[in-house]
């Protein structure tokens, strides 16, 4: 029998339904017994570096607020749990294998995978490639194997099922989306190679999880843009379309079939590609962090380095953030800014203007103007003064008993030079408060951990700050201020304060979900542009959307700073336009913008279901608005030329 | 595919209307909305359930504008258009239709079994039908052997014949062929017009455009010619091409003798004014040639990486698989009668046969004078001379390896119909 039948005949066995029996009771039966082993090797050891170090705290140790949140942390994720969810996982994954009939392929190709990357691997000096290697073979299996699998779903026999399998087809042999697929799984392969060994481990794993995630969005996002205006005007353009037209195929069918292809396909490598980021951020948790002997041994016994610390709370996390409040509530309603509004416009009437705020329309101008001012006026802090901010609702964190964050960025008017520093005090608590001194450069980010114990019954937290550096001098020098030469600003948004909520596992499922919505909308504009424009334009106008989508959260601010009129109060035509356009495009795509989850996830943040749902609403509108256009386009074009002499 | 003798199908005159076009014209503009060029002004026609209807012209006279506003993908300007009595945009009317375009615009990527799958699924067609449909369908294009390469690698021709198949994959009852020929050889030429028939027989309606005339006179039952976006003239084939002015008698070889003896007799008859204008020895025609070394090297074995020469009509569209039970009476008849028919195809090519003894043109010659004598085939219904109604005889063709029942069948429904 020659080679070729051979491979035939064996694909034919695996594709036969004994084969796949037997292969799927065999897969389950060796998982098992593999979970089995591990669980009974550490649960009878302490091989697991993470219960070995629960095992070895003191309840010394225990009393440190840090150690309990890690070890809390520690515990909530027990190995035997893991090593479950593990091993779930992989037999699913092998079973859709092997119900695909790809269970022997793939056999074959891990068995030829180990024996070349095994030796490379080995020896030190080709380490690096063969990781890269087992990588890309890693990466490029799941792909093939998911995406078979969205083509088998697929395989109904309706329009809209048979112009998605197209689609998937086209894009895993089209030469523009294999390139972006190669460039993803390669990129992502090697990015790991490029993270700095000496850096602390929670910045290596941020770095990862900020290049990694976001490289792949924008690799995607260009990919989905290309092949979505691809997929469909290049089909116009070569009158294929004639042949798929021509058959039973409504406008709205093929519309829904070639965004269910393209956003498949987005889908379908953005769970391959976090699925790889996410098992190597695993992989990197489990490294030793700065300050630590081994994985989780800090120097120095029991204690909790402060890069784990970080990493635990702060990174690997799902954190909410609260805004905070003023002590007066700057609102319009409230009775004394309506006494302070009214004082104010009397005041103007007979200093500057009789006439002042007479009309409706300047009156609620001037309201807003002087809301902003007393707001912008509280959170101002003049050189040795101090105020009070308050933080509702953390009833949770006070009972998980876990650190908060005080995340706090200092502006200063006209001056936020970053080698200038400036000297802050923050006094979290009631009672018994604990001064946190700082330098802190004008414009820069710096994050605080306050203790738990500083929230109050009712779930209140308060936090004073100082603008300068008020203490007791050495040797009975008595006190001393020293003072900063200018005020300082604390905008809203970056004044905040953040607990854990939840898993940060969940946290980076939603938010890889998120993006793939995104993608989504991406898809349809770019499928809207490809009915009625050519390949080159519609492309333009696709890639414009993004930008604009992107940047829309920037354009809201045209109006602050840009506005409509000169410095004399003239409306000015060119600005009318550039800002009204801004502000269209900013309305447009609020819902998009305001949806960040690789900042979220990068940063710890939480990503409520409830927030993601009503962004992801807002994209769905958007997205099925670019369908209904789509379907009109299709239905209103007509798609054969003049062919005639 | 087999070869069979080319013949119309008879078209049912009283069917019902499939294609109803009223006035139509196409005027295009250009982007400042002027009028660039109108590529079908005015033009009204129909066509009926069972016929092999022709749009025939030069190029650039609108056969090509017309069929795309049929399958919806132009709009008229002007004028109306009803396929199966409903708009051509109407989803469900398209379920009915198989459409080949003048060029063959298919997925590069996807290879031959894929992309008849794919249409397949547009059809909705269950995955049991469709699998059986498109082995059929490959088999009779002649394309199983390359059915798993990507269809960018076909050659033209090859990509005309999964072109084909694809139109053919929803069993249609209304099948429109823009320029069908295009791009084939002999060989394919020759399987798409048994095809048209085939599908004839079995009451399919049939649509085609070509500027190749002599590839489809002898195929379609009625045409209009276009020209300049107009109707210049309309039909069925006999009435627009039967020349009532000249006859042909066609006998085998006569020597000079017995012409002069002919040429007597014909002025005798007429008085003088009439006489044997030309004499010629018939050559072989240069398709008949080349099928004939087609086969013989496909006899011998030789291996091409194109397409095969097609096998038999896919069943499902042969009329023995859809037609409902006829009665054993009926059967028989049709049996008895399609024996009696087998014959005259398996008259050798003329070209190949030595030349007559004299004496045997001689006998030809007093049967044709007294009228009495058997033909040489007497199973061959007896043309009478000099009747101006019939069509010309179609070519003759080598039937090696043809199936006796496509042929069995085709010459009873010539029978039946009592044409040719």
């Amino acid at each position: 029998m020659r080679l070729a039948d051979r491979i035939r005949a064996a694909d034919r066995a695996q594709k036969s339904r004994t084969f796949k029996l037997i292969a799927s009771a065999v897969v389950a039966l060796l998982v098992l017994a593999a979970f089995a082993t591990y669980a009974i090797a550490i649960t009878s050891s302490s091989n697991d570096p993470v219960t070995a170090v629960l095992g070895e705290l003191t309840a010394e140790d225990l009393e440190s607020e840090n150690v309990r949140a890690v070890a809390d942390i520690l515990r909530s994720s027990t190995p035997v749990a893991t090593g479950a969810v593990a091993a779930g996982v992989l037999l699913l994954v092998i079973l859709a294998w092997v119900w695909l009939g790809l269970g022997l392929t793939f056999l074959v190709l891990a068995l030829a995978s180990t024996l070349v990357v095994g030796p490379l691997v080995y020896f030190d000096a080709t380490r690096g490639f063969g990781l890269i290697l087992a990588g890309i073979l890693a990466l490029t299996t799941s792909f093939v194997a998911l995406l078979e699998g969205l083509r088998m779903i697929l395989g109904f026999s309706s329009p809209v099922c048979a112009v998605a399998r197209n689609v998937l087809a086209e894009g895993v042999r089209m030469k523009l989306s294999v390139v972006f697929i190669v460039m993803l799984i390669v990129g992502l392969a090697a990015l790991p190679g490029l993270l700095d060994g000496e850096q602390f481990l929670r910045y290596r794993i941020q770095s990862f999880m900020q290049f990694g995630i976001g490289g792949v969005f924008w690799l995607l996002a260009i990919l989905t843009v290309f092949f979505g205006v691809a997929t469909v005007a290049r089909e116009q353009r070569d009158k294929i379309i004639w042949q798929t037209m021509t058959k039973p195929v409504a406008a709205w069918q093929y519309v829904l079939g070639k965004w269910v292809g393209v956003s498949g396909l987005a889908a379908v490598l953005m769970l391959v590609s976090s699925a790889g980021i996410f098992l190597f951020v695993n992989h990197l948790r489990s490294l030793p962090a700065d300050g630590e002997l081994a994985p989780y041994q800090a120097v120095g016994s029991g204690a909790v380095s402060n890069d784990r610390l970080i990493l635990e709370t702060r990174v690997l996390a799902a954190r909410r953030v609260v805004n905070s409040r003023l002590p007066t509530p700057f609102d319009y309603e409230h009775p004394d800014f309506q006494t302070r509004l009214e004082n104010e416009i009397l005041e103007r009437r007979r200093t500057q203007n009789e006439r002042f705020a007479t009309t409706e329309a300047e009156y609620l101008e001037f309201r807003e103007e002087l809301l902003k001012e007393l707001i912008a006026r509280y959170r101002s802090i003049e050189p040795g003064e101090n105020e009070a901010f308050f933080f509702d609702g953390l009833q949770q964190a006070k009972a998980d008993n876990r650190p908060l964050t005080l995340s706090m960025r200092i502006d200063v008017r006209g001056n936020n030079a970053p080698d200038v520093f400036y000297r802050v005090t923050v006094l979290p608590g009631w009672q018994d408060r604990v001064a946190i001194q700082r330098q802190m450069g004008a414009g820069v980010i710096q994050n605080f951990t306050i203790s738990p114990s500083a929230i109050d019954d009712e779930g209140v937290l308060r936090i004073e700050v100082i603008n300068g550096q008020p203490r007791f001098g050495p040797q009975g020098q008595g006190f001393i201020a020293t003072f900063n030469q200018n005020a300082i600003g604390l905008p809203d948004e970056a004044f905040v304060v953040a607990y854990d909520v939840g898993d940060w596992r969940l946290n980076f499922m939603r938010g890889v979900f998120a993006l793939w919505v995104k993608l989504s909308m991406l898809a349809m504009i770019a499928i809207f542009a490809g009915t009625f424009l050519s390949f080159p334009v519609a492309s333009l106008v696709a890639f414009g959307v993004l930008f604009v989508a992107e940047l829309s959260g920037f354009l809201g601010k045209a109006e602050d700073y840009y506005g409509y009129n000169d410095y004399e109060g003239n409306l000015q035509l060119y600005k009318f336009i550039g800002t009204s356009s801004a502000m269209l495009m900013h309305w447009l795509f609020r819902g998009y913008s305001e949806l960040k989850p690789t900042e979220n996830i990068v940063q710890g943040l939480m990503l409520p279901w409830l927030a993601i749902a009503r962004q992801v609403a807002l994209l769905g509108v958007a997205t099925v608005v670019f369908y209904a256009l789509a379907v009109f386009s299709m239905r209103r074009r007509e798609l054969a030329i003049y062919s005639g002499q | 595919m087999t070869t069979a003798t080319a013949q119309p199908s008879t078209a049912a005159k009283s069917g019902k209307q499939v294609i109803a076009c009223q006035q139509l014209t196409k005027t295009f503009r250009d982007f400042w909305l002027r009028d660039r060029a109108r590529a079908v002004d005015a033009i009204t026609f129909e066509v009926r359930t069972g016929e092999i209807f022709g749009l025939l012209g030069p190029n650039g006279s609108g056969k090509s504008t017309t069929i795309k506003m049929l399958l919806g993908l132009l709009r008229p300007t002007r004028g109306r258009i009803a396929v199966f009595g409903k708009p051509p945009t109407d989803v469900g009317v398209k379920k009915r239709i198989g459409y080949l375009p003048e060029e063959s615009y298919l997925y590069g990527f996807l290879n031959a079994e894929e992309t008849l799958d794919y249409y397949g699924k547009l059809f909705e067609i269950d995955p049991g039908t469709r699998k059986r449909r498109i082995g059929e369908l490959l088999e009779m294009v002649g394309l199983t052997h390359v059915a798993h390469r990507p269809v960018r690698d076909y050659s033209k021709g090859m990509q005309r014949r999964i072109g084909l198949a694809q139109a053919l994959i929803n069993d249609p009852d209304l099948l429109i062929l823009d320029e069908p020929t295009t791009g084939l050889d002999p060989i394919g030429t020759r399987q798409v017009k048994d095809l048209i028939i085939e599908l004839g027989r079995r009451g399919k309606t049939v649509l085609l455009s070509s500027h190749l005339l002599a590839d489809v006179e002898d195929v379609v039952d009625r045409m209009v010619i276009l020209y300049g976006g107009r109707i210049r003239d309309e039909g069925t084939a006999e009435s627009l091409l039967t020349d009532t002015g000249h006859t042909t008698i066609e006998t085998d070889a006569l020597d000079e003798e017995t012409l002069a003896e002919i040429d007597r007799l014909i002025r005798e008859r007429t008085s003088g004014a009439n006489g044997v204008r030309r004499v010629a020895r018939p050559r072989q025609k240069l398709e008949q040639l080349f099928l004939n070394i087609v086969e013989r090297a496909q006899r011998e074995r030789l291996e091409t990486s194109g397409a095969l020469h097609g096998g038999e009509t896919a069943s499902f569209l042969k009329a023995d698989e859809t037609e409902p039970t006829r009665s054993g009476d009926a059967l028989i008849e049709d049996l008895m009668t399609s024996d009696e028919q087998i014959e005259p195809a398996e008259v050798e090519p003329e070209a190949d046969q030595p030349d007559q003894p004299a004496e045997r043109a001689s006998e030809l010659i007093a049967d044709l004078v007294e009228g009495e004598a058997e033909p040489p085939n007497a199973a061959a219904p007896e043309p009478e001379a000099g009747d101006p109604s019939r069509p010309p005889e179609p070519e003759p063709i080598d039937n090696t390896g043809v199936d006796d029942d496509v042929i069995g069948s085709l010459l009873a429904d010539e029978d039946e119909d009592g044409r040719r």
